[in-house]
């Protein structure tokens, strides 16, 4: 039988003040009927608010508990109880072993006995062949869906018409479709023109889901875009596993969302030697992102690091590798070409990925005010210029009418706009 | 051969009740129609998917444009990228009063603003007029530049170069129309009452003061008449603004009303003033200002007549009367229970007529009623070396005071003055039960000279730990504390940036 442990080792374990308050009015015999220690285990039946007794037990070595009583606190205090029970003797040692303790006791030593590795990989292709079915159920379904509203009329619709769909996917575990629909779901109240940009939104997703029945067919990196798009989990470890790229990546413009499900931060980078684009994705609930590392990545800064992208077509997203150095002051980045040339270089981006949203710029040109619609303009002629979310006033100050570095993203409206560089200092728009 | 808009069109019915197969694409989505499946309803919506990416990788082009002229080179040099760190920090802050202090700086610097932060000072200064000079001033050729293209913006160029449009009276805002009048008033002052005239009955009623109050400008005998017709305007504003101007016309029928009312009522006998007191406001009193009843119901009705009549009478009317000068007149004891409405009415006139001389006399003898205008309007009348005397003297407790008569004096203050502000504040430490601090540390901070290189900001520092340790005993007294370290910090501040300037 194990040493017994002192009351302050047991209450160490409560999750809160309230559990163990709670456990402590529980630790007296009266409270228990039949409670055993045999091994490492102990057990007990304890009498709470509902008819039957809650069955009670620990394992010592984890030290593990279970408890049929449903409180979501971990442990729950009748597991404390029985614990801080046994602490002060109270627990008479016994040769019979319950059985609902005795089964939970085996069912433990056995994970615990299996080969990690083999277990995880069985259980990981097992998980992933069932998420494969029900994905493919769900846009199945959707497929059905989406056909139905071309058939019987985008005009019916109304704000919100997609949400049902919607949380199928999710149920169907293709949360970044159901992300889409979400987004679609709100554009029948976006304004004049919303059909043609539902209709979009619509051929996006049908050719995502015609995409994902012949996953098996597709090559490996326009597969892992599939999937990405779908929403199949990436593991950090698995993108960290990729081999990396050194380099040091300009911080080229932050951008953050904040209107989504989960407020997201976009981090822009370029190599400075490779010429490659990379993208940083950070969520956090509370839109603090300041607390990583990437998160306090500023523009006019560069990061000398391994980055590891995730698998793509093109290859955009990535995770810093570990021993990245600190973030250090850098000079402007050099415009790659000029406007022509860059949207050229998207256009090639989309042929790989046709459903690519937006894609990196970095521009030397000229900001134009309008009183509907800004433009921006270099030798090879002007494009639109987005301006909701930044201050393009703060952009025309920089350039006072002349040529300036900007990085930003290109969309299918044009360009937005998020860092100038004011001399060698970056400005945040 | 069917294009985005056509299978928009058909989706947005419904396929069902408009059919719609689909088997060739316009422009470049063609490349990849043999992908588009046999079922209509597929087809479109592979249609859609392969035209949106077709927009997406082709649809932003380059066009053609001509560029507007870039702004001109600026010759004055933009604020270093500390001074600009420590500008966007009061920008971010929201302090306009301290906004205000450091673009005077800048500007007297000569210094422009960096180009980043221009759009954050235009849009303060577009609506704020106490802003709009300091900002104009730091703007160079790049923020003149910036304001011309912003509707909004270009007011505060505008202001600050006096540049008014053409068009300003017919079609601009009341403060332009306003400049516009005193413009013309400069040039040719008969011209400009003319045109005020002329759009008299037409004007908005909310408009008709401030465009009266325009007539300050050259304001001369000839103005008479068009201000005694606004002396029955419907308006009681307008009507005060045409009594404030025709009584600074000492030849106006006006001036002469009051100096008749005002005359018979005050003499000096035996070395007293003596008051036969007025009667009340007759229907020409009324006209010219004076009301029958009290604004205050402790203040009497005789008292309140004879205020207004005196208030409302030329100062020199007094000279030589009751006095040769008017701190003999104020010292003069009066007869009877009218002394302090009598000395609260030679205030509301030396305000009216901004008389030095007579502000500094009044200052010197209580007025103890309601009616007394604050001892701060008459200090501001003074000139600055006498209000830092004075305010010198408050603070040590040698004469009475508030600190309005410290808020009086102009910056920057002289060492002599933030030495006694230090004084003060010592005093107060000892202090048995300290008053609030109120405005003072922080006057100090925005005020004092910058030329004074002592470690101001340290003794403050100092001060506030010493308060603190203050509240063992006397709770009240950790009060002071953080109002120290702000103006510590300020001081700080105001020195940092003053050293960011060449």
């Amino acid at each position: 039988m194990a040493e017994r442990w002192s009351v302050e080792r047991v209450l160490a374990l409560s999750p809160d003040l309230p559990s163990a308050t709670a456990a402590r009015k529980l630790a007296r015999p009266a409270a228990w009927s039949d409670p055993g220690a045999g091994g490492e285990l102990l057990w007990g039946w304890c009498q709470g608010s509902g008819a039957r007794p809650y069955e009670t037990a620990v394992d010592l070595t984890g030290p593990a508990y279970r408890c049929s009583c449903p409180s979501r606190k971990f442990p729950c205090k009748h597991a404390l109880a029985l614990l801080l029970l046994w602490s002060t003797g109270a627990v008479p040692e016994a040769a019979d072993v319950p059985p609902f303790a005795a089964e939970w006791a085996q069912t433990r030593a056995e994970r615990a006995n299996r080969p990690r590795g083999e277990r995880d990989e069985a259980a990981a292709a097992a998980r992933a062949a069932q998420r494969a079915e029900r994905v493919s159920a769900g846009l199945a379904e959707l497929e059905t869906w989406l056909q139905d509203q071309v058939r019987t009329g985008l005009a019916s619709v109304g704000y919100g018409h997609a949400d049902a769909v919607a949380a199928r996917m999710v149920d169907a575990q293709a949360p970044g479709v159901a992300g889409q629909l979400r987004r679609l779901s709100t554009l029948p109240a976006s304004g004049d023109g919303w059909p043609a940009r539902l209709l979009a939104g619509y051929g996006r997703l049908h050719l995502l889901a015609r995409a994902h029945e012949r996953l098996a067919a597709l090559p490996e990196p326009l597969a892992a875009t599939v999937r990405t798009y779908v929403g199949y989990p990436v593991t950090r470890e698995s993108v960290l596993a990729e081999p990396g790229v050194a380099d040091d990546w300009s911080v080229l413009a932050v951008r953050d969302i904040l209107d989504g499900a989960v407020p997201a931060r976009r981090v822009w980078l370029r190599g400075r030697r490779t010429g490659r684009w990379a993208l940083i994705l950070l969520f956090d609930p509370l839109g603090a992102f300041g607390k990583t590392a990437e998160g306090v990545l500023a523009p006019g800064t560069s990061l000398p690091a391994q980055l590891h992208f995730y698998p793509a077509t093109p290859p955009l997203r990535v995770v810093v590798g570990p021993g990245a150095g600190e973030a250090v002051a850098a000079a402007p980045p050099e415009p790659a070409a000029d406007l022509a040339a860059q949207l050229t270089e998207w256009a090639a981006a989309v042929e790989l990925d046709p459903w690519l949203p937006e894609w990196p710029a970095v521009v030397r040109g000229v900001p134009l005010p309008g009183a509907r619609a800004w433009r921006f303009a270099d030798d090879t002629g002007a494009v639109p210029l987005l301006t909701g979310g930044v201050d393009p006033w703060v952009l025309a100050a920089v350039s006072g009418g002349r040529p300036v570095v900007v990085a930003g993203e290109w969309t299918a409206e044009g360009l937005r706009p998020l860092t100038v560089w004011h001399g060698d200092t970056a400005v945040r728009l | 051969m069917t294009g985005y808009v056509e299978i928009v069109a058909a989706a947005t019915v419904g396929l069902a009740q408009r059919p719609l197969q689909v088997t060739a694409l316009t422009g470049p989505a063609a490349a990849h129609q043999d992908v588009l499946p046999a079922d209509p309803a597929g087809a479109a919506l592979t249609a859609a998917a392969l035209f949106d990416a077709a927009q997406r990788a082709g649809g932003l082009r380059p066009e053609p444009v001509i560029l507007p002229p870039p702004a001109p080179d600026d010759p004055a040099p933009e604020l270093s990228a500390a001074g600009a760190e420590i500008l966007a920090e009061v920008l971010a802050a929201g302090d306009r009063e301290v906004l205000v202090d450091l673009l005077e700086l800048a500007g007297g610097a000569g210094v422009r603003a960096p180009a980043p932060a221009l759009p954050a000072l235009l849009a303060l200064a577009a609506p704020n007029r106490a802003l709009r000079e300091p900002v104009a001033a730091v703007l160079g050729a790049r923020g003149r530049w910036l304001a011309a293209q912003h509707p909004e913006w270009r007011r505060v160029v505008d202001a600050a170069a006096a540049v008014l449009p053409p068009d300003a009276w017919e079609t601009g805002f009341l403060a332009e129309r306003v400049a516009w009048l005193r413009e013309q008033r400069v040039a040719d002052p008969a011209a400009a009452r003319e045109v005020l005239a002329a759009a008299w009955p037409r004007e908005n009623g909310d408009d008709r003061s401030a465009l009266l109050g325009a007539l300050a400008v050259r304001l001369a005998p000839a103005d008479e008449v068009f201000l005694q017709q606004a002396l029955d305007d419907r308006r009681a504003d307008v009507r005060e603004q045409a009594r404030r101007l025709l009584a600074r016309l000492p030849s106006s029928a006006f001036v002469a009303r009051a100096v008749d009312r005002a005359s018979t009522v005050l003499s000096e006998h035996h070395g007293e003033i003596v008051v036969a007191l007025p009667p009340p406001p007759d229907a020409a009193a009324r006209r010219d200002g004076l009301t029958p009843v009290p604004p205050e119901p402790a203040v009497g009705e005789a008292a309140w007549w004879l205020f207004q009549v005196v208030a409302r009478a030329p100062l020199w009317l007094w000279l030589g009367r009751l006095g040769e000068t008017a701190s003999e007149i104020v010292a003069r004891p009066v007869a009877g229970e009218f002394a302090a409405e009598l000395r609260a009415a030679w205030r509301a006139a030396a305000v009216r007529e901004g008389d030095p001389e007579w502000a500094a006399a009044l200052l010197a003898v209580p007025a103890p009623t309601p009616l007394a205008v604050l001892d701060a309007r008459l200090t501001e009348l003074l000139p600055g070396a006498e209000r830092v005397e004075r305010a010198v003297a408050v603070l040590a407790g040698e004469r009475p005071g508030t600190i309005a008569d410290v808020a009086a004096c102009p910056a920057p203050w002289p060492v002599e003055l933030t030495d006694a502000v230090l004084g003060y504040l010592g005093t107060q430490l000892r202090a048995g039960a300290p008053p609030p601090p109120g405005e003072l540390p922080r006057l100090l901070a925005r005020r004092a000279e910058l030329g004074d290189r002592r470690d101001v900001p340290g003794w403050l520092r100092e001060l506030a730990d010493r308060f603190r340790v203050r509240t063992a005993t006397v709770p009240a007294a950790g009060r002071w504390a953080a109002p120290l370290e702000r103006a510590a910090d300020l001081l700080d501040l105001r020195r940092r940036f003053a050293r960011e300037l060449p």
